[in-house]
């Protein structure tokens, strides 16, 4: 990994997949710690913002939970293709081939298909137990995060050559 | 408008609407007597949109077979494109009347009708790429086609990042 350290790094952060690449025991823990406590502060930011009732935090946080479940295994999707895209890069010294190209392309295009799915899907379940305006809230925060997740990769990621 | 002048302003410049079409909806002003400043954000629309051209130009490295194929391909999705950015400014001009409106309060049926929008013009912008990045395919190599679809995506990080930043939170 040359090139792609900062990327495969944000990604290990900020999505709190699980590691792939953590060769030392020490470093994994090191990792499962720093995503748990990256869940925590996530948790802790939508609590703060969404002002809940106690009768909606008994209905939205089941919900959170299964979104953020189901968030994790496109974002472990996401996390995959960019590191074979960093070994293919890294493998022919900044080019990749067509046949690898094409690959990540549709991987990347399927994986932003489901994203879209799933924050519709999740609207929807929200919309049967908050607030309209709860959920749109809701979603505005976890759109924001994302915003800033997907500008970070778009800084590291190289073009393809 | 009280809070959203630069969101608006944001809508308009950085995902590079068209005037025409966008009607009185979105424009800065639509007083004739404004007409200079709607000139101005003509001409302002017009340098992003061959701004945005000379970046793709420049990175994307054509030769002269591909170039002629690529262009005509370029030119339909920015057309394509314009109208889901015409439609984001639509919401996001929707919001910002009704937060002023409200004083930073807005109704549920508006939450509900925003928010099912904003999620259709995602919905959108994700099939129309998958469109181009297939019809692009046909007459690009695959590291090219990825190449471009990487700098689209690219701009639009920064678009949706500019957004995330300025939006406030429902209330």
């Amino acid at each position: 990994m040359m090139v792609f350290q900062a990327a495969v790094l944000v990604l290990s952060f900020l999505f709190m997949g699980q590691s792939q690449a953590q060769a030392q025991e020490s470093t994994q823990m090191t990792m499962d710690i720093l995503k748990d406590k990256i869940k925590a502060d996530k948790k802790l930011i939508v609590a703060t913002n969404m002002n809940l009732t106690d009768a909606e935090a008994k209905n939205f946080w089941p919900l959170y939970d299964g979104y953020q479940k189901e968030l994790e295994q496109i974002n472990q999707r996401l996390l995959a293709m960019i590191k074979s895209y960093a070994d293919a890069y890294n493998a022919g010294k900044g080019e990749i081939s067509n046949d690898t190209a094409k690959k990540l392309l549709a991987d990347a295009l399927a994986g932003e298909e489901s994203e879209v799915k799933l924050r519709q899907s999740y609207a929807a379940k929200l919309g049967k137990v908050l607030p309209a305006t709860k959920v749109a809230r809701y979603l505005q925060i976890e759109n924001k995060i994302r915003a800033i997740v997907k500008f970070e990769l778009a800084a590291q990621i190289p073009l393809v050559n | 408008m009280l809070l959203f002048t630069r969101l608006l302003v944001l809508g308009m410049v950085l995902c590079a609407m068209p005037v025409i079409g966008m009607g009185q909806d979105v424009s800065p002003s639509t007083d004739p007597a404004a007409g200079g400043s709607q000139t101005n954000m003509d001409i302002f629309i017009q340098k992003i949109k061959a701004d945005k051209k000379l970046l793709v130009a420049t990175n994307m490295d054509l030769n002269d077979a591909e170039g002629k194929k690529f262009w005509p391909l370029y030119d339909a999705y920015q057309k394509d494109l314009q109208q889901i950015n015409q439609r984001l400014g639509k919401t996001i001009k929707a919001y910002a009347d009704a937060y002023n409106q409200g004083k930073g309060t807005i109704s549920h049926d508006t939450a509900k009708k925003l928010l099912h929008d904003a999620l259709s013009v995602e919905e959108a912008e994700v099939k129309l790429k998958r469109t181009y990045a297939e019809k692009i395919g046909k007459v690009l190599p695959a590291t090219k086609t990825t190449r471009y679809i990487q700098i689209e995506n690219k701009i639009r990080a920064v678009i949706k990042m500019e957004l995330a930043q300025d939006i406030p939170l429902v209330e």
